[in-house]
């Protein structure tokens, strides 16, 4: 049976249920402690600061209902100031409040080609507690409609929140179908051990022989050459650490993505399919772009017209399109709302799930129609396993927002020092 | 110009040139693009000629970057452990169709709601669903990647009295018609079958009961196929296995130090086919078949650096200008014209030396354009100077423009096609391409222009003369595609000309002022309300170039319909000042960017930033210059721009390594 047809096979079974008995081994291991992980849900446009202030007039006051039944869950944080904003225009830009959001670094002015930013607080904690899991962080996205700026060389800015490195913006997986496939593509639980041994021999064999080659043309190439055939080296090496992971890995394979093509179908996917991957030990670190920034998304299915990104400037003189972006905060939230909910619904030592996973809501501005995100209010979920304290409102923390992004990184056991260029140290969060 | 924003590439470490012969003209400066990484179009096309598969395997990989425009910059094309999981899947599902181990049946859906999916008539979204309704239907395309019979899956139910029948037709045929009895709490799936070519298909629900009191609620389509996947390995195995791999020793060398040659593009080391034959071997050894082992190597060759990017090898890291040798040639001009690797007669020609001189790369690059695999000229160079992928995405607001459906998309499309068309191919000149006074076009289109149709479907070419429309600036795609969902946009039709035709990129809007213009009635017309508030500061410096070319265009709405009113009723003024000018509407704007000799120079940047992979550095603006000479005696047709550059040491020649900056 190969890969393909096992997978339509799979199509009619339904969601198991995640009993702790069907944990992975990794996770039933960990009796002491239960791995602890980062995820960031980023909403494009930004979340203007009034949006989730509790005492918010209206039409906000509706933003934070869809929360309300897990209250306890999760805490607002406002007054995050982004001091690396002003990179390359000198002012907020939806380039540069969107590549500096997980940075805090400044990035390049780009006329020649090359796009710079800094590593993201993903990575930092990829490279750290990564290791340990198949996928040492995942990149899911949605790929919806957006300005093309047409600034050419700007374009990149716009559409990666994760970099490996300053030159290396990590690209969002946008297909729930293949965010399945990456993770149990070939988990087919007929094959014998012998069969999955010697499939597993293949491919790592193929890998090995490719790194030959690689090793032998890097010594013929010149030195900006060999940088570009060091991410090759590096891939092709996280790639077979990658394989031999994926089989250590035995998880309950859920119900396969459908094709819906509509925005609220794709986004419940991908969220659902972010909470098995956490879970089951596939990754720790998740980013998850909803679109890109200026996403040009029309929320039809809550009677607008109007798209999004136009909605982010005209809130800000229409009462109207007040309304329609308080509402999409409010349906963002209730997608937040049922992926926490599900997370809570998962025993694990130290609680749930989503006490051992801290998960930040956040948009790249606090003010969407003059491009600020200084201050910046995000909400923070769960992580109280870590001694994040929850159902309160952190309100004028007035801090840099790398502050907080150490905290993450602490809460997951990674070193945070020398992370983002502003930080003056971690923000108490407990 | 472009020139101006490149900040100065320092010359260090200019090195003396290499010994290799020929020699570059000694004095020639150039910059230069680092190892270029096989973009999608090119990962897909290579693997359609080396062993001819019919999918598309790079919609598995991360999207490419675009910088300076195109998907295809070296400098911007980068690789993660993501863009390897992707290679290593994309190439062992190719692998399954040559070796012919393959189960191809694919499920492609569609629901009410999605990119992709449009409405006529009283047709329309409700939730997941579709409501049809008296003459209302649902379009879609769906694209399969493989010919064969193919279930298609209709799930709907029957609104208001009795039953509701609906028809489906595809690609301007009914198939089948069905009838829904079923409530919307329970609805019933129904199915039927057919034939399907690969490629993309047009699938519309037409609902045929005219009774206003019932409709037809469609839940879902789902085409799967095909049924009758073939089986064995593919004719191209044949191509490759050239010999008995169990009887003669000598074959799985043979065989493999063949595809060696096409995979990298140059003939293969007896260490590279040492390596090939060791994991032939290896998998034998376990085991395996022949085909087995042959299958592993292949999958080790095309995962290998060597096929996944373009090397041009240097003698030291910090290498000076060379000439490039003949491979090197001959992948430049294959991925240049054709997006794809050299074929059997390009690699022959490299290697009886012949691609150094300038006659036998002339008559390559005709043997090049004449050969279909050109149309990927249109397909990546057009598609993304012109904007034509960005009309594929476009979503014009329905209250705002009811006639747009996706059928005037695609004959928006297939004009743009063919007026790219007839420029790439010499047919029409540069001028002509901005001021040709006829179009191309379909019956619905003419319609959409208000230009007599002679009857007949297809496509027939049209004469404009006294519509006021003309040339590219005047298609429907463009106007579209450069146009707010609600209104056109002068800002973005101004910023297109400027940056895109004269290359003279206008600096991003200050971040603090984007304001969402929404003018009100009483304020005069939407030209007056947008200039009062650009003619401030800090705006105005761009906005007194930009603005005014995108108001002379304002004859055109949104979906390049022609209109003599705005938005809020008052008439259309096309009356600008450009450079102490006074012009007129489309045509004059058109006169005044032929006039402007930045326009062919900006046609060589573009194409140069194409054919190289790179933006053109300080030390190639000299052979800009000589190109657009040469583009200019040649008659300014993109056969003589193409010459140019071939034939141009800039093209031939590797750039020295400089530090980075």
């Amino acid at each position: 049976m190969n890969r393909r047809m096992f997978l339509r096979g799979a199509a009619t079974t339904l969601w198991l249920p995640f009993l702790p008995s069907a944990l992975p081994r990794s996770a039933q291991a960990a009796t002491s402690d239960a791995p602890r992980r980062m995820m960031f849900w980023f909403v494009p446009n930004g979340i203007v600061t009034e949006a989730l202030q509790p005492d918010a007039a209206a039409p906000w006051t509706r933003v934070l209902e869809p929360l309300a039944a897990m209250q306890d869950r999760w805490s607002t944080v406002a007054g995050l100031r982004n001091e690396s904003e002003g990179s390359i225009f000198g002012l907020g830009s939806h380039e540069s409040c969107t590549s500096t959001l997980l940075t805090d670094t400044s990035i390049g002015n780009v006329l020649s080609g090359a796009a710079t930013a800094g590593i993201s607080v993903d990575q930092v904690a990829a490279q750290q507690i990564g290791g340990a899991t198949p996928f040492p962080s995942m990149q899911l996205g949605l790929d919806e409609p957006w300005v093309v700026a047409g600034f050419g060389n700007y374009d990149i800015y716009y559409k990666h929140i994760s970099w490996a490195s300053a030159t290396t913006p990590l690209a969002n997986v946008t297909s729930p179908r293949l965010a399945f496939d990456r993770m149990f593509a070939g988990s087919d639980p007929a094959e014998s051990a012998a069969s999955a041994t010697r499939r597993l021999q293949r491919r790592t064999s193929v890998l090995d022989s490719v790194l030959q080659r690689a090793n032998a043309l890097q010594g013929r190439l010149a030195s900006d050459d060999r940088q570009k055939l060091d991410q090759y080296t590096t891939g092709v090496r996280e790639l077979e650490q990658r394989i031999v992971a994926l089989e250590e890995l035995s998880c309950p394979v859920p119900g396969v993505p459908g094709d819906d093509p509509a925005f609220p179908a794709r986004l419940e996917a991908m969220a659902d399919l972010a909470v098995v991957a956490l879970q089951c030990d596939y990754t720790r670190v998740i980013t998850f772009m909803t679109g890109t920034s200026t996403s040009e998304t029309v929320y039809r299915w809550l009677g607008h017209s109007t798209n999004h990104h136009d909605l982010s400037h005209d809130y800000a003189y229409y009462a109207d399109a007040e309304r329609q972006l308080a509402e999409v905060y409010a349906w963002h939230m209730q997608q937040l709302a049922a992926m926490i909910a599900a997370m809570a619904a998962i025993p694990e030592e130290g609680g749930d799930l989503l006490s051992n996973t801290a998960i930040t809501m956040l948009g790249e501005f606090g003010d969407s129609n003059y491009h600020t995100a200084t201050p910046s209010a995000w909400i923070l979920a769960g992580g109280e396993a870590g001694g994040i304290r929850q159902g309160v409102t952190r309100a004028g923390v007035d801090a840099p927002h790398s502050n907080y992004l150490r905290a993450m990184l602490e809460f997951v056991g990674a070193d945070s020092s020398g992370f983002g260029d502003n930080a003056t140290g971690t923000l108490d969060l407990s | 110009m472009l020139l101006h924003l490149i900040p100065a590439l320092a010359a260090c470490h200019r090195e003396a040139p290499q010994t290799k012969p020929p020699e570059p003209p000694a004095e020639l400066e150039l910059g230069r693009a680092p190892l270029h990484r096989l973009n999608h179009a090119e990962y897909d096309n290579t693997l359609r000629d080396l062993i001819g598969i019919t999918g598309h395997p790079s919609e598995l990989l991360p999207a490419d970057e675009i910088s300076s425009g195109f998907d295809n910059v070296a400098q911007a094309l980068s690789l993660t452990s993501s863009h390897m999981e992707f290679f290593e899947r994309g190439i062992d599902e190719s692998l399954d169709e040559l070796f012919g181990r393959y189960e191809i049946t694919e499920q492609y859906g569609i629901q009410g709601e999605g990119p992709g999916v449009s409405y006529t008539g009283t047709g329309r979204p409700e939730g997941t669903w579709a409501y049809l309704i008296q003459d209302g239907s649902i379009l879609t395309t769906l694209v399969v990647a493989y010919d064969g019979t193919f279930e298609v899956d209709l799930r709907g139910f029957a609104v208001g009295e009795g039953a509701s029948e609906v028809s489906l037709w595809i690609d301007g045929a009914e198939v089948d018609r069905f009838v829904f009895s079923a409530p919307s709490s329970a609805p019933e799936e129904l199915s039927t079958q057919l034939e399907l070519d690969d490629g993309a298909h047009r699938i519309e629900i037409v609902v045929l009961d005219p009774s206003p009191t019932r409709a037809a609620g469609i839940d879902g389509l789902q085409l799967t196929g095909p049924l009758d996947p073939e089986d064995g390995p593919s004719s191209t195995y044949s191509e490759i296995v050239t010999c008995d791999l169990l009887a003669q020793t000598s074959c799985p060398s043979d065989v493999l130090s063949a595809f060696l040659r096409r995979a990298w593009r140059r003939p293969a080391s007896d260490e590279a086919v040492a390596w090939a034959v060791s994991l032939y071997d290896e998998e034998i050894a376990a085991g395996g078949t022949v085909d087995d082992g042959l299958r592993q190597a292949m999958k080790a060759i095309l995962l290998s650096p060597e096929f996944l990017y373009r090397p041009e090898l240097a003698d030291s890291p910090q290498d000076g200008v060379r000439a490039l040798d003949g491979y090197e040639i001959a992948s430049r001009l294959s991925y240049f014209l054709w997006s794809t690797t050299p074929d059997d007669v390009l690699l022959d020609s490299a290697g009886a030396g012949e691609l150094q001189a300038v006659d036998a790369i002339e008559a390559q690059v005709d043997r090049m354009l004449a050969d279909d695999r050109s149309g990927a000229l249109i397909d990546n160079l057009a598609a993304q100077w012109l904007d034509l992928r960005e009309l594929e995405q476009i979503q014009p607001d329905p209250v705002a423009y009811p006639l747009f459906d996706e059928l005037l998309r695609t004959s928006m499309q297939q004009e743009l096609r063919a007026l790219a068309t007839d420029f790439m191919d010499g047919t029409i000149a540069l001028p002509a391409l901005l001021a040709r006074q006829e179009a191309t076009i379909d019956r619905r289109l003419a319609e959409h222009y208000a230009v007599a149709w002679p009857g007949g479907e297809g496509m027939a070419r049209i004469s404009l003369s006294g519509t006021g429309r003309l040339g590219l600036l005047g298609t429907a795609g463009w106007l579209a595609t450069h146009s707010h969902t609600d209104s056109p946009s002068a800002v973005r039709r101004g910023k297109w000309i400027l940056s895109d035709l004269l290359c003279t990129v206008p600096p991003p809007p200050p971040p603090n002022v984007e304001v969402n213009l929404e003018p009100s009635e009483a304020e005069g017309s939407v030209r007056e309300q947008e200039e009062a508030i650009r003619s401030g500061e800090p705006c105005a410096g761009c906005h007194a170039v930009m603005d005014p070319l995108g108001f002379a265009l304002g004859d055109f709405d949104g979906i390049g319909a022609e209109r003599a009113v705005d938005e809020l009723g008052y008439p259309v003024d096309t009356t600008v000042t450009i450079d102490g000018r006074s012009l007129t509407g489309l045509e004059e704007v058109v006169g005044w960017i032929e006039a402007d000799p930045r326009l062919p120079r900006c046609v060589v940047e573009k194409t140069f930033t194409y054919a190289l992979g790179r933006p053109p550095a300080e030390e190639d603006q000299a052979h800009i210059d000589a190109i657009t000479a040469d583009f200019v005696d040649g008659g300014l047709t993109f056969p003589a721009l193409i010459e140019a550059l071939t034939t141009h040491p800039v093209f031939s020649s590797r750039g020295p390594y400089t530090e980075p900056r």
